[in-house]
């Protein structure tokens, strides 16, 4: 296919023509929640931030969750030993990518002094290693005995490379944002979330410090 | 759809990794199209006839 989009597309054609549905769907659902943005804003005043990033994360979640779901990140694993063995290596990088994250960001934003700290650390932490972690979000998987090669694919779904990969560019964007003095936390997402929803600050009057 | 693709590969004794190497697929797409799950490009099943050594009409016309 010759297309500038091709670059971000897989070279094996069934993996290309799922990216490609999985795009699809998502630039079809984001065209829909726009429209309906766009309605809704006539009558409620929108954040133009958190509008824009509710948006960005609702493609990249629609298609990274296809994309873990259908399997095809793993075209190779069908016996159980080849399962187990990528599983453990899988749970190193998680574990060990959790804990350097913890460990960087508590040296530049130095220890959290607070529960906010705390779950700006710890939320992002755990939420980098559940997207990495296999068996999260494990689906049944059909194996089959090896005879004279493989017998038919295996339909393993496993977050990898794709779920590392937006884990750090999360972990990055952080980072950078903190030296911008606009840093993307949990508490600024949530904080955000809750000034969307709440016009007459009811809930915020709940929240100590909001 | 139901093809030939597998009983031609075990014949010339080769994996569906090795098969899926040479033409240029992952071993999922070959394990999918043996299956008969995914209907391949004209230029894939060409590459994998010439693989095979044998014709589209042996690999792929319908088998009952």
């Amino acid at each position: 296919m010759k297309s500038w989009i091709s670059v971000l597309l897989p070279d094996d054609e069934y993996k290309e023509k799922k990216m490609m549905q999985f795009l699809s769907e998502g630039a079809v659902l984001l065209f829909i929640s726009l429209i309906g943005t766009l309605v809704v804003s006539n009558f409620i005043v929108l954040d133009t931030e958190t509008i824009l990033f509710l948006h960005i994360a609702l493609f990249a979640v629609y298609v990274l969750g296809r994309y873990i779901v259908s399997g095809i990140e793993f075209t190779d694993i069908v016996t159980e030993q080849e399962y187990r063995k990528e599983r453990r290596v899988i749970i190193v990088k998680s574990a060990g990518f959790t804990a350097i994250f913890i460990l960087l960001y508590s040296a530049i934003n130095g220890f959290p002094a607070d529960i906010w700290g705390w779950l700006n650390i710890g939320g992002v932490s755990v939420l980098a290693g559940v997207f990495m972690f296999p068996d999260q979000l494990h689906f049944p998987e059909t194996f089959l005995q090896k005879e004279q090669g493989f017998d038919i694919n295996n339909k393993t779904n496993r977050p990898g490379k794709v779920a590392f990969l937006t884990s750090s560019g999360y972990y990055l964007s952080l980072i950078f944002s903190h030296h911008l003095n606009q840093e993307l936390s949990i508490q600024w997402l949530t904080m955000n979330l809750i000034d969307l929803i709440d016009g007459d600050n009811t809930i915020k009057a709940m929240i100590p410090d909001s | 759809m139901k093809n030939n693709v597998k009983k031609s590969r075990i014949n010339k004794d080769i994996t569906q990794e090795q098969l899926a190497k040479r033409v240029g697929a992952t071993r999922q797409t070959i394990g999918l199209i043996e299956k008969g799950e995914y209907n391949p490009s004209l230029h894939l099943r060409v590459a994998i006839a010439k693989e095979l050594g044998k014709t589209l009409d042996e690999l792929f016309w319908e088998v009952e």
